[in-house]
C-alpha cells in the first residue's frame, strides 16, 4: 500500500491526553470523508491513545511512525 | 389457600400515598372497573383520600392520571381490571 | 466569547474552550459541531429555585450561551436547603441576579440574562419569544398552566418538572410533536388538595435530581440526540428509588393544544383558576 500524503499536519507535541486527542477529533470533524490527517505526537501515553481513539471513533489510522521528532499517525477520516 | 377473590392493588403517588399512609393498597373486595376501585379506596381509606378522588357531584377529579397497569385508562373510571391489575393513581406536583 | 455567530463562519473554539469543553468534546454525540449548537443554544429557565438552580448550573457549564432567568423573588434563608445556585452570602438579593452571579462564575462563556419579572399573560409571550427552549422551575400551579400554554401557542419546546417531599414528575413538551401539561391535567387540581413544598416539605436533593434530569433533556433538545421524554412521562420515588415512566398521549380535546382548541388566547390563573378553566372551555 502506498502511502497517501496527508491533506492536514497538525503537531500535538505537547499537547497531553485527552486534549491531543479531542484536537484531533475537531480536525477530523471538519475534513471529508477520505481526507488524510497527520498528527504528530509525544511519544509514551499519546501515541497509545490517540490511535486508539482514533480507530473507537470509526476512523482508520493508515500508519504509525517514530521520527526523532515524535510519532506520526497518518489518518483516515471516515 | 384457594384464591377466590379479585386481587386488585391501587398504586397512589405523591399526596395521595400520604393520605392513604402507604403507597398500595389491596382493595378486599372485587372490583371489575376503574370507578369501582376508587370508590372502594375512597369507602376503606376515608374522607381525606375520598376528597382528592371525588369531587362534591361524585365525579373522578380531571388532574388525576388513572393507569391499568401501565396503560392509560381510556375510559378512565369505566375501563375494566382484572384480577391482579394495579391501578396506578397520579396528580400533578407544583413544587419547584 | 469568540467566533462569529452567522450561521456561514464556523465558531473556532479557543484553546481554553476546547479545554473546558473537552470532557463533552468526546463524546460522539457532541464533537465540535454539538459544542457550537450549546453555545449558540438559548434557553429560559422560570425560576431560579429549587429547580431552577442544577438545571442552571449544568446548562452553565455545558456552554449553553445565553441563558435567561426569570425569578422575581430574593433570596431567603429557608430556600438554602436546596436553591444551590444561592449561597449564605445572597441572602437579601435578588435571584436572578445571584443566578447570575453563580453561573457567569462557572462560565463566562455564557451570558445570563437576568429578568427579575413576573410572567403573566400580557408580557410571557415576548420574553420567551427570545429563547428556543423553556425550562418549567416555577412552584406553583397557575404559572405551570400559563407558561404551558404559552409555549404551545408560541411553538416553544417545554422541559415540565414538579417535585414534592422525595418524588418527581418530569416531562418534555415538544409542541407539534406530543402532549403538552393540559394533555396531562387538563385542569389544576383544587385549591389544597396538592400542598406545597411549604406545606409538606421537600428533601432538597429531590430538586437536585429532577432539575438535573431536566438539564438532560434541554441539552438532548439541543443537540437532537437521544430519546427526550416527549409522550412520556417519567416518575421519580427517591424513597423507594426506583424511575418510572409512563406513556402518555396527545389529547384530541386538549384545550390548547387540541384539535379545537378552546384556549387560543392567554389568561392570568389565580388559585381558584379550576374554576376559571372550566368557563374558558366552555365559552
Amino acid at each position: 500500500m502506498t502511502i497517501p500524503e496527508p491533506d492536514k499536519i497538525i503537531d500535538l507535541r505537547g499537547t497531553p491526553c485527552p486534549l491531543n486527542w479531542v484536537k484531533t477529533k475537531l480536525r477530523l470533524e471538519e475534513m471529508q470523508p477520505g481526507q488524510v490527517l497527520e498528527v504528530v505526537v509525544d511519544d509514551g501515553s499519546p501515541a497509545r491513545n490517540v490511535p486508539r481513539s482514533v480507530e473507537a471513533e470509526g476512523h482508520r489510522v493508515l500508519a504509525l511512525t517514530d521520527g526523532s521528532d515524535g510519532v506520526h499517525v497518518l489518518i483516515e477520516r471516515r | 389457600m384457594t384464591d377466590d377473590g379479585n386481587h386488585v392493588t391501587v398504586r397512589l403517588y405523591g399526596p395521595l400515598r400520604q393520605a392513604a399512609g402507604g403507597r398500595d393498597v389491596q382493595l378486599e373486595a372485587g372490583a371489575t372497573t376503574v370507578k369501582d376501585a376508587l370508590a372502594q379506596l375512597a369507602a376503606c381509606k376515608g374522607s381525606r383520600v375520598a376528597d382528592m378522588i371525588f369531587d362534591q357531584q361524585g365525579a373522578v377529579w380531571p388532574s388525576l392520571i388513572l393507569l391499568v397497569n401501565d396503560e392509560p385508562a381510556d375510559l378512565r373510571e369505566a375501563s375494566s381490571v382484572a384480577s391482579g391489575d394495579v391501578i396506578s393513581i397520579l396528580m400533578p406536583l407544583a413544587g419547584g | 466569547m469568540s467566533g462569529d455567530s452567522s450561521p456561514k463562519a464556523k465558531r473556532v473554539f479557543t484553546e481554553e474552550q476546547i479545554e473546558r469543553y473537552s470532557r463533552q468534546l468526546l463524546l460522539p454525540e457532541v464533537g465540535g459541531e454539538g459544542q457550537r449548537k450549546v453555545l449558540a443554544a438559548r434557553v429560559l429557565l422560570i425560576g431560579a429555585g429549587g429547580l431552577g438552580s442544577p438545571v442552571g448550573l449544568y446548562l452553565a457549564a455545558a456552554g449553553v450561551g445565553t441563558i435567561g432567568v426569570v425569578d422575581s423573588d430574593r433570596v431567603e434563608l429557608s430556600n438554602l436547603q436546596r436553591q444551590v445556585l444561592h449561597a449564605t452570602q445572597d441572602l437579601g438579593s435578588e435571584k436572578c441576579l445571584s443566578a447570575k452571579a453563580t453561573m457567569e462564575g462557572i462560565n463566562p462563556d455564557v451570558r445570563v440574562v437576568p429578568l427579575s419579572i413576573r410572567l403573566r399573560s400580557e408580557n410571557i409571550l415576548g420574553i420567551i419569544a427570545d429563547y428556543d427552549i423553556v425550562v418549567d422551575g416555577s412552584d406553583n400551579f397557575p404559572t405551570r398552566y400559563l407558561v404551558n400554554d404559552a409555549c404551545v401557542l408560541a411553538g416553544k419546546p417545554l422541559s415540565h418538572a414538579g417535585i414534592l417531599r422525595f418524588d418527581g414528575q418530569v416531562t418534555t413538551v415538544v409542541p407539534g410533536r406530543g402532549p403538552c401539561y393540559r394533555c396531562l391535567y387538563p385542569q389544576p387540581p383544587a385549591p389544597g388538595m396538592v400542598p406545597s413544598c411549604q406545606e409538606a416539605g421537600v428533601l432538597g436533593v429531590t430538586a437536585g435530581v429532577v432539575g438535573c434530569l431536566q438539564a438532560t433533556e434541554v441539552i438532548k433538545l439541543i443537540l437532537g440526540i437521544g430519546d427526550p421524554l416527549v409522550g412520556r412521562l417519567l416518575l421519580y420515588d427517591g424513597l423507594d428509588m426506583t424511575i418510572r415512566t409512563i406513556r402518555i398521549r396527545r389529547d384530541p380535546a386538549c384545550a390548547v393544544c387540541g384539535d379545537s382548541p378552546a384556549i387560543t388566547e392567554l389568561a392570568d390563573y389565580e388559585e381558584f383558576c379550576g374554576l376559571r378553566a372550566a368557563e374558558e372551555i366552555a365559552s
